[in-house]
């Protein structure tokens, strides 16, 4: 009986919720998704880089979407931002029949043409991409927000499941857009989708966020314990989560709720995007 | 204000400092360029640290773009004589201090390593230049790793330097905090046997560095054509790894010449002559446990190669 009040206690607090958080429109068209205050079990047994922990979280408010590149366009309008990519002449791109593991330096590939100078303009529902982990806080800086914590990124993903994904611990390719087909050479589509999707393609997770499994990597403000050492190692990098929709089952597997990647700070590549947070709105 | 004879002397000097082979050096060795991103870990470093053939032990996250490759290769000469003086001077006794870590919003960020000692660009640079004029200074980089590593296993207090490789992932048990949290945020404490376990890691990375800086040795040596390497060991290990990573992509088995590569690829996808099979990735085809005949071999042909130079 102990036993059982225990895991009672210790289960995450919106599992308990009857009704699913509250959603309320944000600044810029972000639509924002009231996490609950709580304890929260994340990690996974096995994973290196995410083992099983308990974490309190305040409450807060997250992003039911990624950051798209009409909001990060308005961003720029307003305030004249250069990204890292066009910084640097150059971001990292992916064409269908490269191979697994390979990407290519695309001079003039940024987040107006995330493939290239010559490929097509960002549409604008598609989550910006070709943005570094620094320009991802310096729009989070313009809105008044901030990325999430590893830690909220996945107490919001989850949603309450335990599972390595928010569906249950199969994969399920209708689901999320990561790379389908045996290596990068073709892609089998079985998502309906090669490159980026349209944000809010794929269904929700029981808590209303949206692509929390695939589309782009997602930049959160923390590095897990895990990456922190050296120091003046962790100092260069950033956290990414989710996976994305060059991820396939042959190369990154990371597609999931629970492993980690980290990534050079002022990097900047086809598949990597954000989604905001907020502090919780203050109550009487 | 400036007048056109004063502007024009400052864009010559601008030009002057920005074409010094050092200040070339220095300024990819900061800012490299390219960048990769780690959403699958490297596995983990052997202790004992294997001998990678031709290429990395660790992939790394920082890496020499094509753009800053093509700006050394175009002062290829006066970039590989720097080069090679830099590492003649390289004393791993007394490395110059790092700069403090700090997150930069600058760009390029401020560098957290100096350019005047080992780092995975630095060795990919003397890979680029195929610069055999370094190999006189990788001989001696790597007799005073060896002998780092052999002062540390003597004398548990014999000093070891702390040689960064960005790529590696330092499991629990060589992580000398734990993190906990608190107030929301994990606090980093410092675990009881927190020196011996930083005293672990930096050694694992002289490691490192030493089966790296053997296997640009004798990669320099091949790219010579160096008859002994050739004909080595070492050579048919490769070959025997590159013919099995070949034959299991059936990408990579489809290429029967180089013009097979799309253009896209060929930054990632070389080929190689010698066997006319596609090289993908800068990872060894092939590793040989680290051995002390094999350390020998290497420094042998690299000594036998300078002394038919001169």
């Amino acid at each position: 009986m102990k036993r059982g009040l225990l895991a009672l206690a210790l289960l995450p607090a919106a599992v308990l919720a009857a009704e699913p958080p509250a959603v309320t429109d944000g600044p810029n068209g972000h639509r924002l998704v009231a996490i609950p205050a709580g304890t929260y079990a994340l990690g996974r047994a096995g994973c290196a880089t995410n083992p099983p922990h308990r974490v309190e979280l305040r409450a807060f408010r997250i992003a039911d979407a990624e950051t798209t590149n009409a909001q990060f366009a308005a961003f720029v309008e307003a305030t004249g931002y250069v990204t890292d990519a066009e910084k640097r002449g150059m971001g990292k791109t992916f064409h269908e029949g490269m191979a697994d593991w390979a990407w290519k330096e695309t001079e003039g590939a940024n987040w107006r043409r995330p493939a290239g100078p010559h490929e097509p303009k960002a549409a604008p529902d598609h989550p910006v991409t070709q943005i570094s982990g620094e320009d991802a806080l310096a729009y989070c800086r313009w809105l008044g927000a901030r990325l999430p914590t590893c830690d909220e990124w996945e107490a919001a993903a989850r949603a309450g499941a335990a599972t390595l994904y928010p569906w249950g611990d199969k994969f399920d390719p209708t689901r999320a857009n990561i790379w389908n087909g045996k290596t990068h050479e073709a892609e089998t589509r079985e998502d309906g989708f090669t490159y980026t999707a349209p944000v809010r393609s794929f269904p929700a997770n029981a808590w209303g966020l949206h692509d929390v499994v695939g589309n782009v990597f997602e930049y959160c403000a923390d590095l897990p314990p895990a990456y922190r050492q050296p120091e003046a190692q962790a100092a260069r990098f950033i956290a990414g989560r989710g996976g994305s929709w060059w991820c396939s089952v042959g190369t990154c597997h990371f597609f999931n709720l629970a492993d980690i990647g980290r990534m050079d700070r002022h990097g900047s590549l086809a598949n990597q995007g954000f989604r905001v947070a907020l502090e919780a709105v203050a109550t009487k | 204000m400036k007048t056109p004879l004063a502007l024009f002397l400052h864009a010559t000097a601008m030009v002057a400092v920005a074409a010094s082979p050092d200040a070339l050096l220095d300024a990819a060795l900061r800012d490299p360029g390219s960048y990769n991103q780690m959403c699958s870990l490297p596995p983990p470093v052997k202790a004992d640290v294997p001998l990678p053939i031709y290429g990395q032990t660790v992939p790394r996250h920082f890496n020499l773009s094509e753009k800053n490759a093509a700006k050394l290769l175009a002062q290829r000469d006066a970039v590989a004589k720097a080069l090679a003086a830099r590492l003649e001077a390289m004393d791993l006794a007394r490395l110059p201090p790092k700069p403090a870590p700090k997150e930069s919003k600058a760009f390029p960020p401020p560098a957290t390593f100096s350019t005047h000692t080992l780092s995975g660009v630095l060795l990919e640079i003397v890979i680029a230049l195929k610069a055999a004029e370094a190999l006189p200074g990788l001989l001696k980089v790597e007799a005073q790793l060896d002998a780092i590593l052999a002062a540390a296993e003597k004398d548990p207090s014999a000093p070891i330097p702390e040689l960064e490789v960005d790529g590696i992932w330092y499991p629990s048990q060589l992580q000398p905090v734990d993190y906990v949290k608190m107030d929301g945020k994990y606090e980093a404490k410092p675990k009881p046997d927190a020196a011996a376990i930083l005293r672990k890691q930096h050694l694992l990375n002289c490691r490192v560095y030493q089966r790296e800086v053997l296997s640009v040795l004798a990669r320099l040596l091949r790219d010579a054509h160096f008859q002994p390497l050739l004909d080595s060991d070492i050579e048919k290990s490769y070959a025997a790894g590159l013919q099995e990573a070949v034959a299991k992509s059936k990408q990579l088995s489809d290429f029967k010449n180089p013009g097979d590569i799309p253009p896209d690829d060929r930054d990632y996808i070389k080929w190689d002559p010698l066997y006319n099979l596609p090289v993908a990735g800068s990872w060894p085809k092939a590793e040989l446990p680290f051995t002390r005949k094999l350390r020998a071999q290497i420094r042998g042909f690299a000594e036998q190669f300078l002394a038919a130079k001169k």
